[in-house]
């Protein structure tokens, strides 16, 4: 069995998101002479034009991996996330298609959609996969444990596995030509309807724009700050700076101490300031999702062993409440 | 209506954490302290809010793991829930999403819940995993990321409301039963009561030993646990409280980010 790689787009109102450059970037590290070929699997509630299936060739050529094959799955209920209606139609199209590697984008549903199918196929998942090395004529993969601070190494033992891969992980891969045909394109109608799991509505509760994507620095409050009081402190020194928004870890949302507009995190808002000062963070993937772009990162935290450490550029170890009255201090010292 | 809540006990990764290299998790002799998962604290509470809108209802809790899980399913019953069922398994380091579910799985099917809640993902392993495995399992519909419920009135059908990522949420109707993992925020969770706290100390816990439910061992793909490297880039701001502020904010001047007012 020549097996192959099948990477599942996600999209939301019928718009390719783009974690689905993520999966080309995966299935460039995971083709070898074992592994033939990629096809890139877009469930849509109405099919795209000739050109937009163009661009995603094009975009694939560019970025990941080329040729890729390109499978258009179509049923009205595509229009929202669909995760039973998403692996009722992979399960068909597995046993045509026989792919040896099944890799989704990491979410929440997506995870829902892998466990679904690893049930039915009897198939090994990994979830969270943040990178991959070949050993031998294996497959190693890295994901993190303890809100960041380990990180495991696993191994799949059967054919076809399953993976959910972190986005922003393999979004730079140079890209890799593994053959000379063009990509086809199947496209194929879904009848199945699962009355079980009816998605009612789709709305966007953040608003779209926010003063936070567009500051120089962020300070950012994390459960460091213990006490919602100390969210003064996190202002003032905002105010130290020229150009600064506050942003928090969802935790600090969660409890009612900020809105969600303030939220900066995978399910929140993804930020790339000049600066990111993070208190009393400890790094979860979720909220690094949403800052490890950032040009410098300055960490204050008490743990040294925290998982932001990781990233950050500067590290403090010191209480979030006893250093940013010091720093606030000294900033009217000398600059005040 | 039955509810089950599906919770798991953790060590507190906010402290420091010793890991053992050749068993791959936490060291033995580890001082780490444990505590409910967070998402599955807000799992519990969103039951127990269900339980007090609905009279009659009934909460079962249950934990899978070693004898130490049984003061995680005695909070559970501190903050409202009814009954306690401990699947006790010897494992004390990584138990794969998969036997979880499995076990879990051969618990609940003999059982007759309307619904199933636990929280979207376990904070030590995070796989996000377990809940849907648990629902194919069962064969029922799954809804992840909740951040609100609402059960219909005939209560064949219950209506939720997930979150997606960006801040963009989606209403979704499964018909019951039904598994839900819960994302945080949900709800606030409360505090164990003094009545509950004292009828958790009274009541026993229902024991179940694993081997009972299943002999399946999995054959794990963790191959180790390691530490994460540090960045080349990692500097640390090191001397005084005063001496760490000044440094800092010489470093922020330079990128000409701060403020001056003259």
């Amino acid at each position: 069995m020549t097996a192959g790689i099948l990477l599942i787009a996600d999209l939301i109102d019928n718009t390719l998101l783009s974690s689905y450059k993520d999966l080309l970037g995966i299935a460039n590290l995971l083709s070898s002479s074992s592994a033939s070929g990629a096809t890139l699997v877009i469930p849509v509630s109405k099919p795209f034009s000739e050109e937009r299936i163009g661009e995603i060739m094009q975009t694939a050529a560019e970025t990941g991996i080329s040729p890729i094959d390109i499978v258009m799955l179509t049923n009205p209920a595509f229009q929202h996330p669909n995760p039973p209606l998403i692996a009722d139609a992979l399960q068909s199209l597995i046993r045509e298609l026989e792919p040896g590697i099944i890799c989704f984008p990491h979410t929440m549903r997506n995870c829902q959609t892998a466990a679904s199918l690893a049930m039915r196929l009897r198939a090994e998942v990994i979830a969270g996969v943040e990178s991959v090395v070949q050993k031998q004529d294996q497959f190693v993969f890295q994901r993190s444990l303890m809100n960041g601070k380990w990180v495991a190494t696993v191994t799949p033992h059967t054919l076809p596995y399953i993976l959910t891969v972190n986005t922003g992980a393999f979004s730079n891969i140079a890209a890799k030509n593994i053959g000379n045909d063009t990509g086809r394109v199947i496209r194929k109608t879904i009848s199945q309807e699962t009355d079980t799991y009816i998605s009612l509505d789709i709305e966007a509760v953040l608003k779209k724009e926010s003063s936070l994507e567009e500051a120089e620095v962020i300070v950012a409050a994390g459960r460091g700050i213990a006490d919602p009081e100390n969210l003064d402190l996190i202002r003032q020194t905002a105010s130290v700076f020229k150009n600064a928004g506050v942003g928090a870890s969802r935790p600090l949302c969660d409890s009612g101490w900020l809105s969600y507009e303030q939220q900066i995190g995978e399910t929140g808002r993804q930020v790339s300031p000049k600066l990111y000062l993070a208190c009393g963070i400890s790094g979860a993937s979720q909220h690094l999702a949403g800052m490890r772009g950032s040009q410098c990162i300055v960490a204050v935290n008490t743990d040294s062993g925290a998982a932001i450490l990781n990233i950050a550029h500067y590290g403090i170890i010191e209480d979030v409440r006893l250093f940013l009255p010091a720093l606030i201090q000294k900033y009217e010292e000398m600059f005040g | 209506m039955k509810i089950l809540v599906c919770v798991k006990q953790v060590a507190d990764m906010d402290a420091q954490l010793d890991l053992d290299q050749e068993n791959g998790w936490l060291a033995e002799d580890s001082a780490v302290e444990y505590r409910m998962n967070r998402f599955d604290e807000f799992a519990l509470e969103e039951a127990v809010r269900i339980k007090e809108t609905h009279p009659g209802t009934r909460v079962d809790v249950l934990s899978l793991g070693p004898a130490r899980v049984a003061d995680t399913l005695k909070r559970a019953i501190g903050m409202g829930a009814d009954h306690g069922i401990h699947i006790d398994h010897p494992e004390k380091g990584f138990l794969s999403p998969e036997v979880t579910a499995e076990l879990i799985g051969r618990y609940t099917r003999h059982q007759k819940y309307d619904f199933i809640l636990t929280g979207v993902m376990a904070e030590d392993d995070m796989h996000c995993l377990v809940g849907p495995m648990l629902a194919g399992y069962l064969n029922i519909p799954c809804a992840v990321s909740v951040i609100r419920t609402f059960l219909n009135t005939s209560a064949e059908t219950i209506t939720v409301t997930c979150e997606l990522e960006g801040g963009i949420r989606q209403k979704v109707r499964l018909s019951l039963p039904a598994v839900l993992t819960v994302q945080s925020g949900i709800n606030r969770p409360r505090y164990p009561s003094l009545s509950n706290i004292l009828r958790s100390r009274k009541q026993e816990l229902q024991i179940i030993p694993a081997k009972e439910l299943s002999e399946q061992c999995s054959d794990t793909m963790l191959q180790s646990v390691s530490l994460p490297p540090r960045s080349d880039n990692l500097q640390f701001i090191e001397g005084s409280l005063e001496e760490k502020a000044e440094k800092l904010l010489n470093i922020l001047h330079e990128k000409s980010l701060l403020k001056l007012s003259k």
